[in-house]
């Protein structure tokens, strides 16, 4: 993975989430405290390496929770300190967000649920008071510059009180939601790229099964929150340990989600061969309203392989080492635009780079978006082949 | 079938996983290859590790591309056909045949097969055109490259795709490739669910890539190709390696196919030796073949000495890094060798000193030299013909017997030597190592790995000769037999009894000149059985040598284990070694016993 066209970027966002952290190697996880040297064994400290040695630089590293592999406190320190190592290494910030695994679900003595986290220093979820205090008040803080905003909220601020069902789930405080559209409201000018971040994924989502509903209940209400903001957003999440990237809401200024893969949990046994540990680095353009691109860029994924260190996916791989996002265009409708270009030209067979030539903001569309472009060139006869991203039609 | 011991006896050598640009790298061309590069009809026969693969692959443009060598252009005006590498090995054929296995019925089955390979040569011609048309690496010189634009690349592949059993328009010979990984992969699905569901079977049956014949879809792509680059003759030639691991059939349908039916198409295609071993797979490996325009190019040396300047030349060049030469590493020539230049029974001489001394051990060696008149203390004496027919052909036996026999309380009995010089040297390594490019690389490598410094002694190179023939003993385990192979004809065992068989012959208690070194047996008379098999897979393996299709012998590689001459020696049946295993038909032998 290469650190991406420098060109045209506006900023750059590196998201490592679901760490999983344990102190002596847990069988459910690939990061251990005790192998913290060992770079190609331990996929956090690899993670590091890799970031440093290939990325080089960052605007925000963002971290959507799970720092700890149930609810172990030991290690939470180490991570919470290789975190900020990543950000120092890329000269960046970093902002997190609690995951439900970070929480004490048995609090004892003096101690709340989430008071690993309280107790972490630098601050959490990002090294500054007045975030500190939003955070823990009214489950969300914003940390934002020019460029960028980061929203993130606090989807496990219900865990380990008054109801242990809250444990299985994630929450949206809707009682959040007008103080955070206030909070918003003070800034004189919105920057233009916003990200929300939380741990839970914010609707439901049960491809493992109907009886997994461990979405943030509520979710619904911020999606709708933001699709009705003027500017553009994106949600990053993680809990799902599933890399996915689509577009919520019901209408096309809906925030796109990316839900990140799962840096250190084992993912054996929970979701097969088909999921691997991934991270994401995500590069947004400058915003370009007269062609619809209000919020979009490329992000480039890494996965892990234990005793080799992060390494380009290969083909099983849920999201593709490079895919765009921000382009949103029905597939028919473009191979329906290429089919009367090709007809014009009378040229049938096209590569990506003539298509992106042509039409370049193709090169914004989600992997899912233009799988859905090649379907579309064959409900018109055509033909495409996918790893070459070639369209061949036929007249 | 023969068994895949890749992970054996330096097989992480096999240039099956290595890249054109790695083969090429440390390419030495054997006197075979000019042979091999020929423009016509070629049949490749070796055992494993004789660079079969490596062969085949430096038949194509980009191998001759990076091959860095002064023969280069002799190469290049030999290559003029563009070569198509198919990797028809094990591997593929298995999963073929893994795939095919869920197929009930055999005549489905074996049209499943042929599709898959047929598929297989489309999918490596489409790789092949897009190699041409693309630009060669930096710096390289280009190679049976033509410049064709993307509009010439999609008219060509427009007017073919439909007929190579496609489902979906393609533009180009890169999308032709992987439009074929496709089909091919679902092909493969479509033959796993037919198991399990009977529709599977109907759709696979109607499959219109069992109808594909390979001329017919193959020329239209090549004469288009040609035409759009002005080059209307231009031959393409499919090299297949490993042809007889292809599913059941395939092959000779495949060459039954293909032979005369367009000039612009060869076949260079590889085999294991066994197949030329007998009738039946002689037929099936050669079939629709024989009498036609095709050259077999045996890749072993029957002489031995043939291969030793290739040989010289693979070591050096194994070992251009550390500084050696060939015989810096492996030693002087060899015990066996006789220095030019001086007669080599004059007195004083090693072979005047051995044969003085074993007359003073070895009563039957002095009976023997009596008979021929031949006086111990003066064999220069011996001239000519006599010599030859005498002395010369004795001399390796009468060399070992004083090295491994001394008399005890009287008696001449076996001696054991720590650290013997009979089989170390240049010559002598190339010799038991067969001219074998696996086996020399490997115990070079091994040598060097435990060389110190800027020397290597004797007994560095005995050592490791001991350690590197043990392992390659130690893989005949890995052959695989039938099940119901008795203990006494398992590989393993088989090469013992027949290595201790020889040895009795070389330092049993009788002095014998010329004792059997080889055996025979008419394939014919063991067709079918057990014994059969696993003298094919030793064969395949190069343990067991061909000399002839009813004559073998062990590879000098076990000379070392069983005190033998690294030379051919006389034929005994093998009925003789085998008496409880080999039927009694006396047709079978082909004669009691044969001169060399």
């Amino acid at each position: 993975m290469s650190a991406g066209a420098e060109n045209d970027r506006a900023a750059r966002i590196v998201v490592v989430s679901d760490i999983h952290a344990t102190f002596d190697g847990d069988p459910f996880t690939n990061v251990a405290q005790s192998k913290a040297m060992d770079a190609k064994n331990n996929a956090l400290s690899g993670a590091r390496e890799y970031l440093a040695n290939e990325i080089r630089t960052a605007d925000v590293v963002i971290c959507p929770g799970d720092l700890v592999h149930e609810g172990v406190v030991k290690p939470m320190s180490w991570v919470w300190a290789e975190l900020h190592g990543i950000a120092d290494d890329l000269d960046s910030v970093l902002i997190a967000s609690a995951g439900n695994h970070d929480m004490l679900l048995k609090p004892t003595g003096s101690k709340k649920p989430h008071s690993a986290l309280r107790d972490l220093d630098p601050r959490f979820p990002h090294d500054d008071t007045g975030c500190v205090a939003t955070y823990w008040a009214h489950a969300f803080a914003i940390v934002e510059s020019e460029q960028w905003r980061v929203v993130t909220v606090n989807s496990s601020s219900y865990l380990g009180f008054f109801n242990e069902s809250e444990a299985d789930r994630g929450r949206m405080d809707p009682k959040c939601l007008p103080e955070l559209a206030t909070q918003l409201g003070k800034a004189d000018k919105a920057p233009p790229i916003n990200i929300c971040l939380c741990h839970h994924h914010p609707q439901e989502w049960t491809d493992d099964s109907d009886e997994v509903t461990n979405h943030m209940l509520e979710g619904d209400r911020l999606i709708d929150f933001l699709e009705d903001r003027m500017e553009r957003w994106m949600i990053i999440h993680g809990h799902k340990h599933r890399p996915r990237l689509d577009y919520l809401g019901g209408s096309s200024s809906g925030p796109i989600r990316l839900a990140s893969g799962s840096v250190g949990a084992d993912l054996l046994g929970e979701s097969g061969t088909d999921v691997r540990n991934q991270m994401h680095v995500i590069d947004f353009i400058p915003p370009d309203p007269m062609r619809g691109l209000l919020l979009a860029g490329r992000i480039r994924t890494v996965e892990w392989e234990p005793g080799v260190g992060w390494v380009d996916p290969g083909g099983t791989a849920p999201l593709p080492a490079a895919t765009g996002f921000g382009y949103r265009r029905d597939g028919m409708d473009l191979a329906g635009w290429l089919f009367a270009e090709a007809q014009s030209l009378d040229q049938r067979a096209w590569t990506w780079d003539q298509i992106v030539a042509a039409e370049p903001r193709c090169e914004f569309l989600t992997d899912q978006d233009r799988l859905e472009f090649f379907d579309g060139a064959r409900r018109l006869g055509g033909g495409a082949q996918e790893s070459l991203r070639e369209v061949t039609f036929t007249w | 079938m023969v068994s895949d011991p890749t992970s054996g006896f330096g097989g992480h050598r096999n240039a099956r996983s290595k890249t054109v640009e790695e083969v090429a790298d440390g390419f030495v061309a054997p006197p075979q290859y000019w042979e091999i590069a020929q423009p016509g009809n070629t049949v490749l026969a070796g055992p494993r590790g004789s660079g079969k693969t490596t062969l085949l692959k430096m038949l194509q443009g980009p191998a001759l591309e990076r091959w860095d060598d002064p023969l280069n252009d002799r190469a290049r005006g030999l290559v003029t056909y563009s070569g198509i590498l198919i990797p028809a090995d094990r591997s593929w054929a298995g999963q073929v045949n893994s795939y095919g296995d869920q197929i009930e019925d055999p005549d489905l089955r074996k049209d499943f097969g042929k599709a898959c390979f047929t598929l297989h040569v489309l999918r490596a011609l489409s790789a092949c055109a897009q190699q041409r048309v693309s630009e060669p690496p930096d710096g390289a010189r280009p190679h049976d490259r033509v410049s064709l634009d993307p509009g010439g690349q999609e008219r060509i592949v427009r007017d073919v795709w439909r007929t190579w059993a496609l489902t979906e328009p393609v533009g180009s010979f890169a999308g032709l490739q992987e439009a074929l990984s496709t089909l091919l992969a679902n092909f493969g699905n479509l033959a796993r669910r037919s198991r399990r569901h009977p529709q599977a079977v109907d759709e696979l049956s109607a499959h219109p890539a069992l109808d594909l014949d390979l001329v017919d879809i193959t020329v239209p792509f090549i004469e288009r190709f040609n035409n759009a680059v002005g080059q209307e003759e231009h031959v393409w030639a499919f090299l297949i390696d490993e042809v007889e691991f292809l599913p059941q059939g395939v092959h000779v349908e495949f060459r039954r196919t293909m032979r005369g039916r367009d000039p612009r198409i060869i076949q260079k295609i590889s085999l294991a030796p066994y197949t030329l071993v007998s009738e039946e797979l002689r037929g099936t490996a050669l079939d629709g073949w024989e009498g036609h325009d095709v050259e077999v190019v045996d890749l072993t040396f029957p002489e031995k000495e043939d291969g030793y300047e290739f040989s010289r030349d693979l070591i050096e060049k194994e070992i251009e890094e550390r500084g050696f030469t060939a015989t810096e590493l492996l030693g002087g020539p060899g015990f066996f060798e006789m220095p030019p230049g001086r007669d080599a029974y004059e007195n004083g001489s090693r072979n005047a000193t051995a044969i003085k001394e074993l007359a003073e051990k070895d009563e039957s060696f002095s009976a023997w030299l009596a008979k021929h008149k031949i006086d111990p203390q003066n064999p220069a004496a011996v001239e000519g013909d006599d010599r030859a027919q005498t002395l010369r052909k004795a001399m390796p036996i009468i060399l070992l017997r004083n090295e491994y026999l001394h008399l005890v309380r009287g008696r001449l009995g076996p001696r054991t030597r720590k650290s013997p010089r009979t089989y170390v040297g240049e010559l002598t390594t190339y010799a038991i190592c067969e001219n074998n490019p696996r086996r020399l690389q490997t115990f070079a490598s091994r040598l060097l790995s435990r060389a110190s410094g800027d020397s290597i002694s004797d007994a560095d190179r005995f050592n490791v000769l001991t350690q590197v023939v043990d392992e390659y003993k130690l893989h005949l385990r890995a052959l695989e037999v039938d099940e119901g192979a008795p203990d006494d004809l398992l590989p393993s065992q088989l090469v013992e009894t027949i290595g201790k068989h020889f040895q009795d012959g070389v330092l049993g208690e009788k002095f014998d000149p010329e004792p059997a070194l080889s055996f025979e047996v008419m394939t014919k008379a063991i067709e079918g059985t057990v014994l059969r098999q696993i003298l094919s897979q030793l064969i395949h393996y190069g343990a067991v040598v061909l000399i002839t299709p009813s004559r073998f012998r062990l590879a000098h590689t076990f000379a070392p284990k069983y005190t033998l001459p690294v030379r051919k020696g006389r034929g005994h049946s093998l009925k003789t070694i085998l008496p409880d295993r080999l039927p009694d038909e006396e047709q079978m032998i082909v004669g009691e016993e044969t001169s060399e």
